[in-house]
């Protein structure tokens, strides 16, 4: 009865959550209209130029102002959502993979495994994220694709760990030993019992891992080593914005805000669904 | 009801507010007198442990709270406030809570500990607190208590550590003493010693709160006894009154539910050793002429080391179709360590285990997988033993399915049936089915391979005691109608004797006394199974 007492009440899914996590929500789901049809949101071309308009401060016509070109920059920052956020998410969803292939072996494949694939972990950990991105991106070059993978390639180390950690305790259960009593053999046992029981740790740090997936990219791309110029991506225009800022402050705040609110929301939807009881996530 | 040192009158707590409130203690009335000891008695969720803790004030997060009269010496305690609290807490109300094990400062030696209520109270000069924790702690009977108080909780046993525990609590020389379960987590030798010390605090003149889901536990020392469900004292009055003339059918429930020792044997039981051909007056010891009935699991020389401490040496037995081997010792004696060898999950480092007369041990894996289902387990905790994402159903398709058994529903609703639950229960998930209805679906899944042997891990001591005793029927049950052997490890030896044939006795990972239940808990031979026995509690009060 003790027990009872201090059990927290069960939360009903988003009925008690915060307003800053509904925003979150909001926001997030804004942003995936606008990844997958940016023309709901915004009419015209992103590469439209003005020459009559350019550094408009935001007004009627242009809700968040023009750039250097007259262009845009309301219209430039939503279809500029689809290569922002998915570069990151989809590293995000490479490294996720290779983390679960890498930390699954390690953890389930024997000593000898373990050791070789740890130790590689380890090496990749010791070399600074953004360094080992532009030594990659200095060898395969850039643009979209080849950042996504530098990206993935940062962040797979952090997975495989977890992965690998959460295997060890799950594997340690009562429920692993039953089903080694049953009789079952080890993959099976490790597709029906450890890795789903394993995963939804990693799939929460995935949540919050993709928004500074979502930076990085960004970060690439001010550094001219993401998609080539006309394309509008945040990382870019954030860039060309600063050299105008004195200027024309809105057209590096613009993609700035836009850029900090995306990765933000995740954050606070991450670590929102880090809070719900442990059963929730569980079916 | 007001003549007491503690008066408590129509106590009502709750929790949680509206439709949804759950009211844990509703309308409980008792008093204690100086070195008095009332033990409140009842089942997991029968309020006990909540009346205890309103009465400190710590009844817990939205906990509603009112007493008609709630006084300690004359003092009423419901108009305290928190720093009043404090005051009273420790000083005049010491309170020793469950899990002996884990309440200590891991962080503190052992002397901090028991020195904190005297520095907080100020009940005794700065200077002379050092002096007093030792002789608080050799009060508790801790011996070396220099050397004791310097030491943190990890290099004390339970016994030591419960003990200074309860030197904590009586730091202050409490009026009263509440004690929550004081032995829960204890071997039985330890488990008596801390009655006796809590029995010689009682005669010092101190007020004792006994709280237990054990009535053997407190017939020891209670005078007067509360028995609680749903929080209601349903039966109250004096121990020997309760005891031996329960007038609440709960009462009876729960005295029925105690396995005495020595007990008559259960009829199930006798027909199982019956069916065997076998007088239950000279059951087999283990010896050469049990190896001709169809032994189905054996052990030879068992031995294992862990880390070069031995945890199990020489440990040998069989055990034939349908008969049930008790395997009895404190904890750290290796049971548990057996019990994996014979289930083949730990590689012996001696020794031999063969199954249905097949080597089962030193076998590589992947030969062994094919017979796994031949031998099952059943764990102590259930819970931990289901996946946490599968609902009761799928655990037991899931096992049948390992066992290359037809996995359906009515197949399923079968096992439901076989131990006894509901079939509808297969789509709720274990969580929120009671203890005895977990550890039922546990023994259902064990049962989908049609195991000849069960090895089952203190099985029932996670329950509650009436469901201990029914979740024990079902054991012998299976037995009869099934003729599956089992190897039963407990540290109970009233429930080993209930269920066994054959006994084995293990102290530190050696087999000190084997042989028939019968000889062995009416005629023990080493002192050790001696000391086991007399430290038992029992229903006759001494």
């Amino acid at each position: 009865m003790i027990d009872s007492t201090f059990r927290a009440a069960p939360g009903r899914a988003l009925a008690g959550a915060r307003p800053g996590v509904w925003l979150a929500f909001a926001f997030l789901a804004l942003i995936v209209v606008a990844s997958a049809a940016p023309g709901l949101l915004a009419h015209g071309s992103p590469d439209a130029a003005d020459p009559l308009r350019t550094l408009q401060p935001p007004g009627a016509g242009h809700p968040l102002g023009t750039d250097q070109n007259g262009r845009d920059l309301y219209v430039r920052i939503v279809y500029g959502t689809r290569d922002s956020v998915l570069t990151g998410l989809g590293a995000t969803v490479l490294a996720l993979g290779a983390g679960v292939l890498v930390g699954g072996l390690s953890a389930l494949g024997g000593r000898a495994a373990d050791a070789v694939l740890m130790r590689a972990v380890d090496a990749l950990l010791a070399i600074p994220g953004l360094v080992m991105a532009l030594l990659m991106i200095t060898a395969l070059g850039g643009g979209t694709v080849n950042s996504m993978i530098a990206i993935a390639v940062i962040a797979a180390p952090g997975y495989a760990r977890l992965v690998r950690a959460q295997l060890l305790v799950v594997r340690r259960s009562g429920y692993a030993e039953a089903a080694v009593a049953l009789g079952r053999p080890p993959v099976l046992i490790a597709v029906r019992h450890l890795l789903p029981n394993a995963l939804p740790p990693v799939l929460l740090l995935a949540t919050l891992g993709s928004g500074a997936a979502i930076g990085a990219t960004a970060a690439l791309s001010y550094l001219g080593l993401g998609p080539a110029p006309p394309a509008p991506q945040w990382g870019a225009m954030l860039q060309q914005g600063q050299e105008y800022f004195s200027l024309a402050w809105w057209t590096a705040v613009a993609p700035g805000a836009v850029l900090t609110l995306t990765v933000l929301s995740l954050t606070v939807v991450g670590q929102y669904l880090q809070k719900l009881p442990a059963g929730r996530l569980e079916r | 009801m007001s003549d007491g040192l503690l008066n408590v009158r129509d106590l009502r707590v709750s929790f949680g507010t509206g439709p949804r409130a759950v009211t844990a203690a509703d309308g409980v009335s008792f008093s204690i007198a100086e070195g008095e000891c009332l033990a409140l008695v009842g089942e997991s969720g029968s309020g006990k442990s909540v009346t205890a803790r309103s009465l400190v004030g710590l009844a817990g997060a939205g906990a509603h709270v009112r007493a008609g009269e709630l006084t300690l010496r004359g003092r009423d305690l419901t108009r305290l406030s928190p720093r009043e609290w404090r005051d009273v807490r420790g000083r005049e109300i010491g309170l020793v809570l469950q899990a002996a094990l884990v309440a200590l400062d891991p962080l503190r030696p052992v002397g901090a500990e028991v020195a904190e209520p005297l520095r907080l109270h100020r009940t005794v000069p700065p200077a002379k607190v050092s002096a007093r924790v030792l002789e608080l702690l050799a009060d508790v009977g801790v011996p070396e208590p220099e050397r004791r108080a310097a030491q943190y909780p990890h290099q004390l046993s339970g016994g030591l550590r419960q003990r200074a525990l309860i030197a904590s609590a009586l730091a202050c020389d409490p009026v009263l003493l509440i004690a929550d379960e004081p032995t829960t987590a204890l071997d039985v030798t330890v488990q008596a010693q801390i009655l006796d010390l809590l029995a010689a605090r009682r005669a010092r003149g101190t007020a004792l709160l006994l709280i237990s889901h054990d009535l053997a536990v407190v017939a020891r020392l209670a005078d007067r006894i509360a028995v609680m469900r749903d929080g209601l004292i349903v039966e109250h009055g004096p121990a020997s009154r309760v005891l031996t003339a329960p007038a609440h059918p709960y009462t009876r429930l729960l005295l029925d539910a105690v396995p005495t020792s020595p007990a008559p044997r259960s009829a199930g039981v006798r027909k199982a050793l019956a069916s065997i051909g076998r007088d239950p007056g000279e059951s087999g010891d283990g010896g050469p002429d049990a190896g001709e009935k169809a032994v189905v699991v054996e052990a030879e020389g068992l031995g294992k080391a862990y880390q070069g401490r031995v945890a199990v040496e020489g440990v040998s037995f069989r055990v034939g179709a349908g008969e049930t081997l008790g395997v009895v010792g404190e904890s750290g004696s290796g049971k548990t360590t057996v019990a994996r060898m014979v289930l083949g999950l730990v590689e012996p480092d001696a020794g031999i285990v063969r199954l249905e007369g097949r080597e089962w041990s030193g076998v590589a894996e992947r030969r062994r997988r094919g017979r796994r289902g031949r031998i099952q387990p059943v764990y102590q905790d259930p819970l931990s033993s289901f996946d946490p994402r599968f609902t009761a159903g799928r655990i037991l398709a899931d096992a049948l399915d390992a066992a290359n058994r037809p996995a359906g529903q009515d197949e399923v609703a079968e096992l439901l049936k076989q131990v006894g639950l509901n079939p509808d229960l297969a789509g709720r998930h274990p969580r929120r089915l009671s203890g005895g209805q977990q550890q039922r679906v546990a023994i259902a899944r064990a049962l989908a391979a049609r195991p000849r042997v069960l090895v089952c891990d203190e099985p029932l001591s996670a329950l509650d005691v009436s469901v201990a005793a029914r979740v024990l029927d079902l054991f012998a049950e299976l037995r009869d109608r099934l003729g599956v052997a089992s190897l039963f490890i407990s540290h109970h030896l009233g429930v080993v004797h209930r269920i066994s044939d054959d006994v084995l006795v293990m102290k530190d990972g050696r087999v000190v006394e084997q042989g028939s239940a019968e000889q062995v808990f009416t005629d023990p031979r080493h002192s050790y199974t001696r000391r086991l026995l007399a430290a038992l509690p029992t229903l006759e009060r001494s």
